[in-house]
């Protein structure tokens, strides 16, 4: 079985190919784990955008036009750990999320953003807290 | 890049016989390999309950994208449904697994796989189905195979064809 499994967590991998499919699958897979781990419908919205976001903009910085996201949940947020980047194609995604007049949709969403560097590949990790 | 783990064994296409029937006669063959694709979609999630759903929905979003009638998705996701139960339900008696589902989406055609890295197919005497999964995936699916990988994961596949626009990405319905 290709991705690694963890046996003792919870997370899902969804890897999607082809780029019309990215949005619906990811969209609906995040949504369906969000709402299991009791997020609160305003940050479901938010996890949406976020899935919104990395739809839009990994496609064209993927190692193979695979794009590879790993999502977890805890009680108290969400992570997606978005994954098989060109290096330098996690700057470049973070880069691509900013929009005029609104800023950058994963910073103004997320609680918090970590883009890992590697030799052969870049990863971008995103988590949103549900904490009111 | 050529996947071994799709090296079947061709297993009664469109017919099946008992709720997964993971029978010891099914031994392992390696003699007719199929065309192998890199899965369009691949999901890969805890072998629980509550994640087949997850799979049924990821799959709505398929259909949302597709150009796919309505009683054709309905039957994708009640055969992808079923599929993934028989995992949950069979494939890790002792503890839990992963649950491996790969779409490959073609012009005309959607092929499901359906993997775990359980204890392979069985009969079991105690089993807790009704015996009917398999035989509905065969009735819903256009052909459906069973088989084992290079890495020794169970795998079940069925393929469906495509009505309406065909699953053309380039023209999605909305």
């Amino acid at each position: 079985m290709s991705p690694s499994f963890n046996r003792a967590s919870n997370a899902t991998t969804v890897r999607v190919r082809k780029g019309p499919l990215v949005a619906a699958v990811l969209g609906r897979v995040v949504g369906m784990l969000a709402a299991r781990a009791q997020c609160p419908i305003d940050r479901l919205d938010d996890a949406l955008l976020l899935t919104d976001a990395v739809a839009a903009h990994a496609p064209a910085h993927t190692l193979d036009g695979t794009v590879h996201v790993d999502v977890s949940t805890t009680d108290g947020g969400l992570e997606l750990r978005v994954a098989a980047l060109t290096p330098g194609g996690a700057e470049a995604l973070l880069r691509d999320a900013a929009l005029p007049g609104v800023g950058n949709v994963f910073e103004r969403v997320a609680d918090e953003i970590e883009p890992q560097s590697g030799s052969d590949e870049d990863a971008v990790v995103l988590r949103l807290r549900f904490g009111t | 890049m050529p996947d071994d783990r799709d090296v079947w064994k061709r297993e009664a296409t469109g017919t099946t016989a008992a709720e997964r029937p993971r029978a010891a006669s099914e031994s392992p063959s390696r003699e007719e390999p199929l065309t192998t694709d890199t899965p369009d979609l691949e999901l890969v999630l805890p072998a629980r309950a509550e994640n087949v759903a997850v799979v049924r929905h990821a799959f709505g979003g398929l259909g949302d994208v597709l150009d796919v009638g309505d009683q054709t998705l309905s039957d994708i996701k009640l055969a992808v449904t079923e599929a993934c139960t028989n995992v949950v339900v069979h494939a890790y008696p002792d503890g839990e697994g992963p649950l491996d589902v790969r779409a490959i989406v073609d012009e005309r055609r959607l092929t499901v796989v359906v993997a775990d890295n359980g204890r392979g197919i069985l009969p079991r005497a105690d089993s807790p189905g009704l015996g009917l999964g398999l035989p509905l995936i065969a009735t819903l699916a256009e052909s459906l195979e069973l088989g084992t990988g290079a890495g020794d994961e169970t795998e079940v596949r069925m393929t469906f064809t495509l009505d309406g626009g065909g699953g053309d990405l380039r023209f999605p319905r909305r």
